[in-house]
């Protein structure tokens, strides 16, 4: 059975490069576009491992990230932002414990490569 | 020795002397005897000990003979016969003839008994005994053993055939010794303690044989070991010794001992008796010598004891009279019984004794005397000390002095004493003090003493002398002084002056009322000490007083101090500050006058004690008017009274709140003027010279706190507004911080798709492409990193600058071998453009303590730099090795073959956007800020980089990174 991952950016381009990305390597990717509406998402169906941009209007990927442990303890979440400042990294890996930090741009195979250990954790 | 008296002495000498040459006399005499007769002993028991050997070897040989005839005997030929009956009946018949012989047996040539006066040693076996195997060929003779409770010794002899001459057994008799114990048992010669032994050593005692004179026993059963400490002489004996000695004996007793030893039967034979008994005649003589000296040390006693008797007797009596004169008895006199020497002696005796009465005499009755004088004086000393005490104690000045006109009126016994103290300068005095105990006074104190009416007081003060009136009958006196004189009936009068160093503090008088006094010496000195301690009693109270008051100034300025420094607020330090002023310096109001900004006026700041009308039109004042005004132009203190007040308008003013005297202090601060403080009263008021000192340091401690108010209130300020701008800044900061952050995301943002989008080309995620489009994809994405990785340095530096706290790394363990295998993958493209050949030189198991991404940065970055400054065909080498010069460090270098970095510009090398030539950058590109961006991230590391380079030649980088803890 395929993996399913939701993948969330306020950047269309990016969201619909990472979703090319995935489904070449036979992941099934759905998509939201804002915080709110990876929650919502969250509520009608439950995917393998959520990929979150931090730098979204209204509500930013740290606030989502907590909602989502709060609420699915389980469920693998990695950050995917151009966030790479050592303080950033810090907190999403050490401080919130996010399962992974993916900085963009990514390089295709290592994005593949740190999904598919998302998704077997 | 030395307690001892003359004449015990005299006896103890002559009996030394007498009695010593007779004791070694008969000690040399006595020593010589007993050893001659100890030579005449030895040599006597040494023959006889020969003569005793001799015999009991005679003894052993006839028994010897005795045994040899009987084995040679014919009935002995029998032993080697089957029939031994005759054999049994012969051996019992020999052993009846010769009672010695205990035992005999017959023994065959195999050993076996054949026949014996013992019936059950018959058939027993011999053959390994050495009474048979020694025996076969000659005459055996045997120790001494115990056989039937009886000692014996074995003599055993071969039987030969007769005819055939060959060996048919042996015979063995066991033998009483008795004729040996006869030898032993005589003891001609050896008095009653003398006797001889005979011993053997078998094994490791010494085994004695005989029965002896002190042991009947002893025979077999007396045994000591050989390393015993008596039995010397037997010790001897038995280790086949010969001679003589003198010694222990086994008893452990002394005794004369002569041992000679017996090879044929292996015995000592020892001779010994006590030297106790061999001595007699000598322990005989040592008594009667004794007994001599006894009865020549009664002789020699007696007539020591005569002698010194009749030599000490006088002397005794001397030293008897001499005890009793140090005992105090000086009529002792001695009758010179003799006209010799000591007859002489007794006579200077009695001479020195009578001097020594007269001597004795005289001293008694100057003692006396001088203990009356000690006594008086010691009265007057008491009531001095008294004085004293009481004066030096006392600082209040009424009462120091009372208590020295009655010490004085005590000590010299007069009538009446006064006291009259004279301020300096002045010809008037005070009665300060007086005191009689004749009659109750009619108070004259206080009363003023005019010195030119009495010149007698004048004469002592001026001259600084005592001045004494022996009777005033007959003295010159002015009609004052007669009048007084009169009127008391004084008759004696001394007058001291009170004088301290050079200064005149009064008088004190002494007066006898009703008789004349003779004042003696002693008296006038007496009176002398009290007026000096009175003096010093009045110049302490003096310096007493002024240290009060100066005391009290030094309060009250601290008060002030204390109140005005407690406050920053002008205002309110003002107001605390002219209150306090005017409580402590006892004025009724007071005010303070600051310079208004212009300069030109002076502004009423406070006030307390006038009315508000009087506030209200002195509120400002023109530079220069009232008393504040001159205080502040002169920057003096000015004190004046009303009618002198300068200004008219506010002089009617003043006098309608009813102020008389006023006094103005500038306020000082640093020597500017800041203001000034007026204080006035409602009567009429002299401001000493103190007062006004006071005052001015009133003024200076309001200048300087109201200085503080001011500094104060102006470093508030800026404080504020410096808040204010950092408040700014820090919003600036964080807008700035936002901007950049904002930025790098849109900046980066385009590149996600750029960079991902081409990957999924070149990858052939998205369908085949022609191989000639691989090329250009791979620059899209390689040129894609480049420009996040600028992004990400431009972002790193501009948070540098802004100084936020440095970012600290994640120090992990990194495999230095792969960082730079990546980093060298992501430049090979770049290096092959060039046709430059990358060398990695790094073991694989060197592992550093950094972060990956920031590490790989560094290496990219070096590289980056050497390809660019490397001509084509060059070579770039990296190499990671263990540290040589440090042991916790890995040492990497990153070598390249390209131009070399001129000299001048090393020092500025890893400094921002530095590039060693501008025309550099254009030829080859870069920002100039890799090495300053490498730095910043090895430093962050706690790590070291540094350069070497030769132009024309190359430059290697150096890197030095903590390893792995």
């Amino acid at each position: 059975m395929k993996k399913r991952i939701l993948v969330v950016d306020d950047e269309p381009d990016t969201v619909d490069l990472v979703k090319l990305v995935l489904e070449t390597e036979g992941f099934e990717v759905t998509t939201a576009y804002s915080g709110k509406e990876c929650l919502k998402q969250l509520e009608v169906s439950m995917p393998d491992a959520v990929l979150l941009d931090i730098m979204m209007p209204e509500m930013d990927g740290w606030e989502v990230f907590k909602n989502i442990r709060e609420r699915y303890e389980n469920l693998p979440v990695a950050m995917l932002t151009v966030r790479n400042q050592d303080i950033d990294i810090m907190l999403g890996l050490h401080v919130l414990k996010a399962d992974d930090y993916i900085t963009k741009p990514f390089g295709r195979k290592d994005l593949v490569e740190r999904v598919k250990k998302l998704v077997q954790a | 020795m030395k307690s001892l008296s003359v004449s015990q002495k005299l006896l103890i000498y002559l009996i030394l002397i007498s009695l010593l040459p007779y004791a070694l006399i008969s000690y040399v005499n006595y020593s010589a005897e007993e050893k001659a007769l100890e030579k005449l002993i030895l040599d006597d028991l040494s023959a006889l000990a020969e003569a005793k050997n001799t015999h009991i070897s005679t003894v052993i040989k006839f028994r010897m003979e005795q045994a040899n005839e009987i084995a040679t005997s014919n009935f002995m030929q029998e032993i080697g016969s089957s029939n031994t009956s005759n054999l049994n009946f012969n051996l019992e018949r020999v052993k009846k003839e010769i009672p010695v012989f205990l035992e005999i047996s017959a023994i065959d040539r195999d050993g076996t008994v054949v026949a014996s006066t013992d019936r059950k040693l018959i058939n027993s076996n011999f053959s390994e005994k050495e009474l048979f195997n020694k025996a076969k060929e000659k005459l055996y003779l045997g120790d001494l053993e115990f056989y039937d409770n009886r000692t014996g010794f074995i003599i055993s002899s071969p039987v030969f055939n007769r005819s055939a001459h060959e060996f048919t057994g042996v015979v063995a008799f066991r033998i009483y010794p008795r004729l040996i114990y006869d030898v032993t048992g005589d003891y001609t010669g050896l008095g009653e303690t003398g006797e001889s032994l005979l011993v053997q050593k078998r094994g490791d005692e010494i085994v004695f044989l005989n029965p002896l004179r002190h042991n009947e026993s002893a025979a077999l059963r007396m045994r000591i070991p050989i390393n015993s400490s008596v039995a010397e002489p037997a010790k001897h004996a038995a280790n086949g010794e010969k001679g003589m000695l003198r010694g222990l004996d086994y008893r452990g007793k002394d005794v004369f001992a002569a041992y000679t030893y017996n090879p044929v039967i292996d015995w000592g034979v020892v001779v010994k008796i006590d030297s106790s008994e061999a001595l007699i005649t000598v322990t005989d003589l040592k008594n009667r010598s004794i007994a001599l000296g006894i009865f020549y040390f009664a002789v020699v006693s007696a007539l020591a004891y005569f002698i010194g008797r009749k030599f000490t007797g006088p002397l005794v009596r001397l030293s008897n009279a001499s005890k009793k004169v140090a005992k105090g008895y000086l009529t002792v006199q001695i009758e010179p019984d003799s006209t010799d020497e000591i007859g002489e002696l007794a006579q200077s005796f009695n001479m020195m004794v009578k001097k020594l009465k007269e001597l004795y005499e005289g001293l008694d009755m100057k003692v006396k005397e001088r203990t009356r004088i000690l006594n008086r004086k010691n009265i007057e000393l008491e009531a001095l000390i008294k004085t004293n005490q009481s004066i030096s104690t006392g600082l209040d000045l009424n009462n120091v002095l009372d208590t020295a006109v009655r010490e004085a009126v005590k000590i010299v016994n007069v009538s009446y004493c006064s006291i009259i103290l004279v301020d300096e300068g002045k010809d008037y005095g005070t009665v300060t003090s007086e005191y009689s105990p004749l009659f109750h006074l009619e108070p004259s104190l206080g009363e003023h003493v005019n010195l030119k009416d009495c010149p007698t007081l004048d004469e002592a003060f001026q001259g600084k002398q005592y001045v004494l009136i022996e009777d005033t009958a007959k003295a010159e006196l002015s009609p004052k002084e007669k009048e007084t004189v009169n009127r008391l009936n004084t008759r004696s009068i001394l007058v001291m002056p009170l004088v301290l160093g050079e200064k005149n503090l009064g008088i004190m008088q002494l007066s006898s009322i009703g008789e004349i006094k003779n004042f003696s010496e002693e008296e006038i000195k007496i009176c002398q000490t009290i007026a000096n301690q009175v003096a010093i009693a009045i110049e302490n109270a003096h310096l007493f007083t002024h240290l009060k008051r100066h005391d009290q100034t030094l309060e009250t300025l601290f008060e002030i101090d204390r109140v005005v420094s407690q406050s920053l607020d002008l205002d309110e330090l003002l107001r605390e500050a002219i209150a306090k002023t005017v409580q402590v310096t006892s004025s009724d109001a007071g005010w303070i006058y600051l310079p208004g900004e212009d300069g030109k006026t002076l502004n009423l700041k406070t006030y307390i004690g006038i009315s508000k009308e009087l506030a209200q039109h002195a509120s400002r004042l023109e530079a220069g008017r009232g008393v504040s005004g001159i205080a502040v132009k002169t920057g003096m203190p000015v004190t004046m009274d009303i009618e002198n007040y300068p200004d008219l308008e506010l002089q009617q003013l003043l006098e309608k709140d009813g102020v008389i005297s006023l006094a103005g202090m500038p306020l000082l601060a640093k020597g500017k003027i800041l203001g000034a403080i007026i204080i006035s009263s409602r009567k009429h008021r002299v401001f000493g010279k103190e007062e006004i000192d006071v005052l001015a340091s009133i003024g200076n401690q309001i200048g300087v706190a109201v200085e503080n108010a001011r500094l104060y209130r102006e470093s508030r300020i800026s404080y504020e507004k410096l808040q204010k701008a950092y408040e700014e800044l820090k919003s600036l900061d964080r807008m700035k911080s936002e901007f950049l952050s904002n930025v790098s995301h849109e900046l980066k943002t385009p590149l996600v798709s750029i960079r991902g989008y081409s990957e999924l080309l070149h990858d052939e995620k998205l369908g085949t492409i022609p191989p000639s489009h691989k090329k250009p994809l791979e620059a899209i994405i390689r040129n894609t990193e480049r420009l996040t990785r600028l992004i990400d340095s431009l972002l790193f530096l501009s948070i540098q600058q802004m100084g936020k706290p440095e970012i600290r790394m994640r120090p992990q363990p990194q495999s230095i071998d792969e960082i730079i295998t990546s980093s060298m993958n992501d430049m090979k493209v770049q290096a092959e453009k060039k046709e430059i050949t990358l060398i990695k030189d790094s073991p694989s198991e060197l592992i550093v303590m950094g972060d990956r991404d920031r590490l790989t940065e560094v290496l990219l970055n070096l590289m980056d730099n050497a390809i660019k400054f490397t001509p084509p065909g060059g070579k770039i080498t990296v190499k990671a090795r263990d540290d040589e010069e440090k042991t916790d460090t890995v040492h990497i270098t990153v070598t390249d073959t390209g131009i070399g970095i001129p000299e001048n510009v090393m020092p500025s090398l890893f400094q921002r956007f530095f590039q060693a030539d501008a025309s550099l950058t254009r030829k080859y590109g870069g920002t100039g800020l890799g090495l300053y961006i490498c730095k910043n991230i090895i430093d962050a590391h706690k790590g070291e980089i540094w350069v070497e380079s030769k132009i024309g030649v190359g430059t290697t980088m150096h890197v030095r990174l903590p390893k792995k803890t």
